[in-house]
């Protein structure tokens, strides 16, 4: 018999207090690795999403909500940015790909974003651009959405000279006036009543090619719907593990259309509080030498308009939910560390009603090494199974839950341990191992034939 | 076989230290089977102890098949008693986790040899215990286990096999099928025997007797 089956026989023995202690342990390391897996699914997912764009211009405000809220669809918009500054930096030298956002609808909680077709042709790192599960993207170029918003703005001046406040009429429920339903009218025979929805939203939501379905204003309240507005899904993008996943893009137009749209509210911190503006621009400019850092410092320069590069923003995101990251990992180590001292705890008190097993294998010719090797085998071997446990039950739940963390973060978790949970369950059994010398030296220093003597 | 010159083996107590052992001679040919007599407290456990290796005298010679156990490190004398001695205690004490194959698989493992379930599984049918192979200790009675005591002391055929009162916790029958199956096993394999007894009737079945107080000093002055 070797020595891995007597270590695996004598936790046999005592069922329940293997038990308990292992699935402490378990407790601990899968604790562990669940944050761990969290933490760096939610970093490699923001990271690869941030890499989308190298540059993002809104309002004036903070860089972060700027980039959380046009890239991550979290939060609230700051403001407006003016329609001309988008079209200012569009020409802008060096700028590869962009388009334009504007936001403040949703359905069933999903981010409906008006933008150009350039959305679909964004290059996203590890994956390429956007491909279709079914259907197609629609068509609205940035010059047709020049041409929609030179009509926009047209209807509102009309409008402005007719009456000097209805343009500024935040009542969505009040009675639309001749010029919305124009626009509404023109929109329509447009076809901008189109959308192209996520992967993840036809999931959730049952959306599917050709399901209409009405957007409704205010994405973090869910405020009226937009009856006047059924919108019809023409395409339904495949899954890029990237917040485009739970975003609806509609044409930029028909968000201009809708009724009440073209009162939007300004930024509270100093963004524009054009109706007509956009909410921000997602930018990929050349980043060859440096360039896109210097585009963004001279938009930054500029009092409306903030430039944010969002590897960076998220960089300094982490830098902060790390520091609660590491707090919470050290409490699941701690966890670690006195279901390790309960394995010690319950071996040295089994220690005396072993004395007679000791003495026995020492008489059948154990050495007290193998007497030491045997007790400090259990311990690791408490160790190690709680530890794998953990990391299982962690990959379970980490399995069972993926579906629905990213539907509502974009964040795919893995079942699979990382490199850092190895890792720690090695540290775990080495430490478990290191407390089981503790009642192994008493089982060590047992006197054989004493022992045998004292337990006739 | 077994020679010891000089042996003298105490241990420290409250008062002091306590002689339990001084044999100036005694030996034990290969093969033999001997009887060791003494009442209770007479130093046997002591001197079969000593023959195993399990514990080292203070002074003098104990030599087992070639080997003077007084000269061994303990890691030697480990090694000797895993590849040469088997040992079988008055209360037998197997392990209460293992089944009966198993304790008798304990008898070799530490030998260094590659222990084959077969051969433990064969030397306790040969024992009559075939059909109680998986049977826990505490599912035996207390025949069956002297059985399982006795298989686990010839596992790995050891040169010298030593007996604690073998009998002393069974019933009169019992016992003599014990003491008769320990008397055969031994002379079949070629091993040295040391059963240690108060019995005189069980000393008398051996091919030699020794009784402790002829040849243990120590114990004079209270005689």
């Amino acid at each position: 018999m070797k020595l891995h089956q007597l270590v695996g026989r004598n936790l046999r023995r005592r069922p329940l207090a293997t038990v308990l202690t292992t699935f402490s342990v378990a407790l601990g390391v899968g604790l562990f690795s669940a944050i761990g897996s969290l933490r760096e699914a939610s970093e490699n997912a923001f990271q690869r999403s941030a890499g989308m764009s190298n540059l993002i211009i809104g309002a004036k405000g903070s860089s972060l909500e700027l980039t959380l809220n046009s890239l991550y669809h979290m939060g609230f918009s700051a403001g407006n940015l003016s329609y001309e500054t988008y079209q200012e930096f569009r020409d802008e030298p060096g700028v590869q790909w962009c388009a334009p956002t504007v936001v403040g609808d949703a359905y069933r909680g999903f981010r409906i974003v008006g933008t150009t077709d350039e959305m679909f042709a964004v290059d996203v790192p590890e994956y390429g651009k956007p491909q279709f599960s079914a259907g197609k993207a629609w068509q609205h170029s940035p010059q047709d959405l020049d041409a929609f918003h030179a009509e926009v703005v047209t209807h509102a001046a009309l409008e402005e000279a007719e009456d000097p406040h209805a343009g500024h009429d935040h009542d969505h429920d009040h009675d639309h006036d001749h010029h919305d339903h124009t626009l509404e009218d023109l929109a329509d025979e447009l076809g901008l009543f189109v959308a192209v929805i996520g992967a993840t939203v036809a999931e959730e939501t049952g959306l599917k090619l050709g399901s209409s379905f009405v957007p409704a204003h205010d994405v973090m309240t869910g405020g009226g719907a937009h009856e006047d507005a059924p919108t019809r899904v023409v395409g339904v993008l495949a899954p890029t593990g990237t917040p485009i996943d739970r975003a609806i893009y509609i044409p930029a137009g028909a968000f201009y259309a809708i009724a009440g749209h073209q009162a939007t509210e300004g930024s509270a911190f100093g963004g524009t509080r054009d109706p007509h503006g956009v909410s921000a621009v997602l930018a990929y400019v050349t980043p060859s030498g440096g360039y896109h850092l210097r585009t963004r410092y001279a938009w930054n320069d500029r009092l409306d308009v903030q430039a944010a590069w969002p590897v960076m923003e998220v960089r300094k995101l982490f830098a902060v939910v790390g520091n609660i990251d590491s707090a919470l990992r050290i409490i699941a180590a701690l966890v670690v560390v006195v279901a390790l001292v309960g394995v010690l705890v319950a071996l040295s008190n089994t220690m005396a009603a072993r004395q007679r097993e000791f003495a026995v294998l020492r008489a059948l010719g154990a050495r007290r090494r193998t007497i030491l090797a045997l007790v400090v085998g259990e311990s690791a071997a408490i160790s190690i199974l709680g530890g794998i446990l953990g990391l299982g039950l962690a990959g379970i739940g980490a399995w069972v839950a993926a579906s629905r963390v990213r539907a509502e973060t974009g964040v795919s978790l893995s079942p699979m341990p990382g490199l850092d949970d190895l890792w720690f369950l090695l540290a775990v059994t080495a430490v478990g191992a290191l407390a089981g010398l503790v009642p192994a030296w008493r089982a060590y220093r047992t006197e054989a034939a004493r022992a045998l003597s004292s337990s006739l | 076989m077994i020679q010891l010159e000089n042996v003298v083996k105490s241990f420290q107590g409250e008062a002091g230290e306590t002689p339990v052992l001084r044999i100036p001679a005694f030996s034990v040919a290969a093969g033999e089977r001997l009887a060791l007599v003494g009442t209770s407290g007479s130093g046997k456990t002591t001197l079969l102890n000593l023959l195993s290796g399990l514990v080292r005298a203070n002074a003098g010679r104990v030599r087992v098949d070639g080997r003077d156990l007084s000269q061994l490190s303990e890691r030697e004398r480990d090694r000797f008693r895993a590849a040469s001695v088997g040992y079988m205690f008055q209360s037998f004490h197997l392990l209460d986790g293992f089944s009966a194959v198993e304790n008798v698989e304990l008898g070799e493992s530490f030998a260094g040899r590659k222990v084959h379930r077969g051969e433990a599984q064969a030397l306790l049918a040969s024992l009559e215990l075939g059909h109680r192979l998986d049977y826990k200790p505490s599912e035996l009675s207390i025949g069956q286990q002297a059985r399982v005591a006795l298989a686990r002391a010839l596992a790995g055929r050891p040169k010298l096999i030593l007996a604690d009162e073998p009998t002393g916790a069974l019933d009169g029958e019992t016992a003599d099928t014990i003491l008769e199956l320990l008397l055969t096993r031994a002379k079949k394999e070629g091993a040295t025997l040391v059963v240690a007894t108060h019995d005189p009737g069980i000393a008398a079945r051996f091919d030699h007797t020794v009784n402790l107080a002829d040849i243990n000093e120590a114990l004079e002055p209270s005689r």
